[in-house]
């Protein structure tokens, strides 16, 4: 599909996705060896936005499995629609009296009616589920399984028999073995260690915050509105940010939505951030602690901020998430820890 | 090992592969052998004219896990030769092996040749497939045969194989040689209708400049891929080519390692490295599982789920074709840290501070409280530290009376006043410290209190069992009372008993 990383890089640019170079080989590397790709690294790297640039450049159809506690196999693989099973019998009623009609004892009814087809096990009274589509699709897709660290490891068990040997064995009918080979995609925020077995079947790649460049450049492409020299002001104050000690860094998203807010807001040329920093910390910003602590650092210049650097910082934060030190215990109950969860995404 | 048998193409692409598989198992990278056709994939994909392309590649094929990586690069480093410190060190050393030949290390790597045909497959090290599979245009001229020779001879009349350094002829440097003869030497004999060709070849390595032009000019598909059928070794000789191979490059990557401009060495006593840490982890949380809990699941074991039953039956007119149970599930490690920060404990609560700074990062909800006397909570102030200085930030909590002697009774009671809210019947409580009062009540009502609020309750003590019961030390009672107790005087007893305790912990 792609002859080279180049290709890739350039296909992808088309759909607005600015890759790294390291990454445009592995990336390259998944599709031609049609193994499929874990992306691990913290929410808003861009690790979603890949599986659907890479859909959209190589014109293949994206199937999303999203991935969350309680995943049964029913939501991820197939079941059988019972409604539909059910409306089938009884429209077949009468025809089913009709046949059984001429018998006179039950044993020979119940024996007419096996050597009957009724056709009620079929692909047809099949409700398919991301998975099974990915592998039934007649043309090649994408197939994104966003998130699989929400899943528990049952679920993760069920996704190696489509990864390794792309094939989804339903007991009543038998195995479906995928009838084009589906690019695979899963992305993992590494809140949870994925079993061996299906990291080993996968390409493993590291995604992490982009160059600061690299950022300027996705920003620009995203919102091309934007004055450049807005844009470097903007990326440097996210740059900065996820140096501290936040419980959620700013992402590629939010950076691209406080650069509009900018132009929205008449920035035109540089160094005139700073009037409107409070408005751009709400959109980068999603925590009250997170914004004191900012408005703090970034006024005081306090002690460290620099020190950090974004790649020690990002792993602050993703602790400062799952360490949860100041609603941990409060919380208690389960639905607001989990409440939490979603908000931090 | 098969996979050459049915694809004679370029198989000396998979001997590389295997030798390269298996220098990264002495790294400690786990590869299995669907990954080492994967690295075979890759190697014939990319080739060696780009070797920051085809680190990524293998990289990616090959390393699941963020400790593996040092290895991977290790051993990526001594396999194609990109040493930092060689290459950009003095120029006229050039690339790849040449570097620690100032040190005596081998340049060549030359296997002395008998009556084998084995003897024409000279070229299967690492140090020749991306230096002596590239030479065909250049040596073409030279009268120079791409499949009969090499810096690499092979031989077929000795028992075993053995590398030996020796000087090399008037060169600077010296050779390392491969002698192969009688190896595997019944299967080799149906293999000898080629005749006995003596095989004697060497490339010329002074000049780095023509090496990398040769290795960009590689094309991975066309060198080997009209090699002649018949001429294949067979599985048992490829096998100890292979050892070979990655015997020397494994004592090549040793060499590397202790020589004067190597990084630090990865397993120094003292701090155990990241990799060693994240291991204990992973060992720890594999066997770790969360108090369970109850989910409604369809196909399960469990009390019928009477709620979840009938709302799903309203989408079959309220027959019940879904039945949903209560199965249990492991719900999520929760951990409470609590350790004893004075001084005669606290070489291994160094160590267990950074082993719960990382498990943060993987463990749903980790908290962590330190004392002498009293429980001070310092999660806070331990993500913020970096690593090396956790146990300096924990030690400046304010609060924190590092003069004071311990006092396990006042801190457990403590802990069940103040913290009351760290503990529920999910959270697994670990306890880091020595159990000696000084005298003082011991609390072993307190810790029965709290042992009953918490999930389970483990110990890490660095005190062997026959101290246990002097009269300063709790731990005899303790011990009946907690889930398990794990003697640890440092990293490495903590690391052996990681996974008895995550085992114990769930």
């Amino acid at each position: 599909m792609f002859d080279s990383p180049e290709a890739l890089t350039e296909s992808l640019a088309g759909e607005d996705y600015v890759i790294d170079p390291e990454f445009a080989v592995v990336v390259h590397l998944a599709t031609a060896l049609e193994r499929p790709l874990l992306l691990e690294g913290p929410a808003g790297v861009g690790k979603t936005e890949l599986a659907s640039s890479l859909a959209a450049a190589s014109g293949r159809r994206l199937v999303r499995l999203q991935c969350y506690e309680g995943l049964d196999d029913g939501r991820a693989l197939y079941e059988w629609d019972y409604g539909k099973q059910l409306m089938h019998v009884q429209m077949l009623r009468d025809r089913i009296g009709e046949l059984l009609s001429g018998t006179t004892t039950m044993a020979e009814a119940s024996a007419r009616l096996q050597t009957q087809d009724t056709g009620l096990y079929t692909e047809h009274f099949l409700s398919t589920r991301p998975l099974l589509e990915a592998v039934l699709s007649p043309d090649p897709v994408v197939l994104l399984v966003d998130e699989v660290d929400r899943t528990e490891e049952s679920m993760e068990a069920l996704l190696l028999e489509v990864l390794a040997e792309q094939q989804v064995t339903v007991p009543e009918i038998g195995t479906f073995t995928a009838r084009s080979v589906p690019w695979v995609v899963l992305t993992s925020n590494d809140t949870r260690e994925l079993s061996p077995a299906l990291k080993r079947r996968c390409l493993h790649f590291q995604v992490g915050f982009p160059t600061p460049e690299r950022e300027a450049e996705i920003v620009s492409r995203r919102a091309p509105q934007v004055a450049v020299e807005v844009v470097a002001d903007v990326v440097e104050l996210a740059r900065t940010l996820r140096g501290f000690p936040l419980r959620k860094s700013p992402s590629i998203s939010e950076v691209i939505d406080a650069a509009r807010a900018a132009a929205v807001l008449g920035l035109g040329s540089a160094g005139e951030l700073e009037k409107v920093r409070p408005a751009l910390l709400s959109a980068l910003l999603k925590y009250g602690s997170d914004r004191e602590l900012a408005i703090r650092r970034l006024d005081g210049e306090g002690p460290g901020p620099q020190a950090g650097g974004p790649v020690a910082a990002e792993g602050a934060s993703t602790t400062a998430g799952a360490f949860g030190a100041g609603r941990a215990a409060s919380t208690g109950s389960r639905a607001a820890a989990d409440r939490n969860r979603r908000g931090r995404r | 090992m098969t996979a050459p048998a049915r694809d004679p193409g370029p198989w000396v692409l998979s001997v590389l592969s295997a030798a390269f598989t298996r220098v990264l198992r002495t790294q400690r990278v786990a590869v299995s052998p669907a990954e080492a056709i994967e690295v075979r994939r890759v190697l014939a994909m990319f080739g060696a004219s780009d070797l920051d392309r085809l680190r990524t590649g293998l990289r990616a094929v090959t390393v699941a896990y963020a400790h593996e990586r040092p290895g991977f690069e290790r051993a990526f480093d001594a396999f194609f030769g990109l040493l930092p410190g060689t290459c950009d060190g003095s120029g006229a050393d050039g690339p790849g092996l040449r570097g620690p030949a100032a040190q005596g290390l081998p340049t060549d790597l030359e296997l002395a040749d008998g009556d084998d045909p084995l003897g024409r497959y000279a070229d299967h090290d690492p140090g020749t497939a991306d230096v002596g599979d590239l030479l065909d245009a250049p040596e073409q001229e030279k009268g120079f045969n791409p499949h009969r020779d090499d810096d690499v001879s092979l031989g077929g009349s000795d028992r075993d194989l053995s590398v030996s350094s020796a000087e090399d002829r008037g060169r600077r440097g010296t050779t390392h040689t491969v002698d192969l003869e009688r190896a595997g030497a019944a299967a080799g004999k149906e293999l000898t209708s080629g005749g006995a060709d003596r095989v004697s070849g060497r490339i010329d390595l002074d000049d780095p400049e023509a090496v990398l032009a040769m290795l960009a000019a590689y094309d991975p598909h066309a060198v080997y891929a009209g090699g002649p059928e018949g001429e294949l070794l067979s599985a048992n000789q490829l096998g100890r080519l292979v050892d070979a191979i990655s015997q020397f490059v494994a004592q090549l990557a040793e060499r590397i390692e202790t020589g004067p401009g190597a990084s630090a060495a990865p397993d120094t006593d003292r701090t155990p490295e990241p990799a060693d840490m994240q291991r204990a982890c992973h060992e720890l949380l594999h066997r770790m599982r969360g108090a369970p809990r109850r989910v409604p699941r369809e196909h399960a074991r469990g009390p019928l789920d009477v709620r979840h039953t009938v709302r799903r039956s309203m989408r079959s007119d309220g027959v019940p074709f879904h039945l949903l149970v209560r199965r249990k599930v492991p719900d999520r490690v929760r951990l409470l840290v609590v350790a004893d920060v004075s001084l005669s404990v606290r070489s291994i609560t160094a160590f267990v501070l950074r082993l719960a700074r990382t498990l943060h990062r993987q463990a749903f909800r980790c908290r962590v409280l330190a004392f002498v006397d009293a429980p001070v909570d310092v999660t806070g102030l331990l993500l913020r530290a970096h690593d090396d200085r956790a146990l300096a930030a924990v030690l400046a909590t304010p609060g924190l009376d590092l003069d004071a002697t311990s006092d396990y009774g006042r801190v457990l009671g403590g802990i069940n006043e103040r913290f009351a809210d760290a503990v529920d019947n999910r959270t697994a409580v670990l306890f880091v410290g020595d159990a000696r009062s000084n005298g003082r009540p011991p609390g072993t009502d307190e810790l029965r209190r709290l042992a009953r609020r918490a999930y389970r309750v483990g110990w890490i003590t660095p005190e062997p069992r026959r101290y246990w019961d002097q009269a300063s030390c709790a731990m005899g009672e303790y011990a009946g009372i907690v889930d398990h107790v794990l003697v640890a005087r440092d990293a490495d007893e903590l690391l052996a008993g990681a996974g008895e305790l995550g085992h114990a912990l769930s």
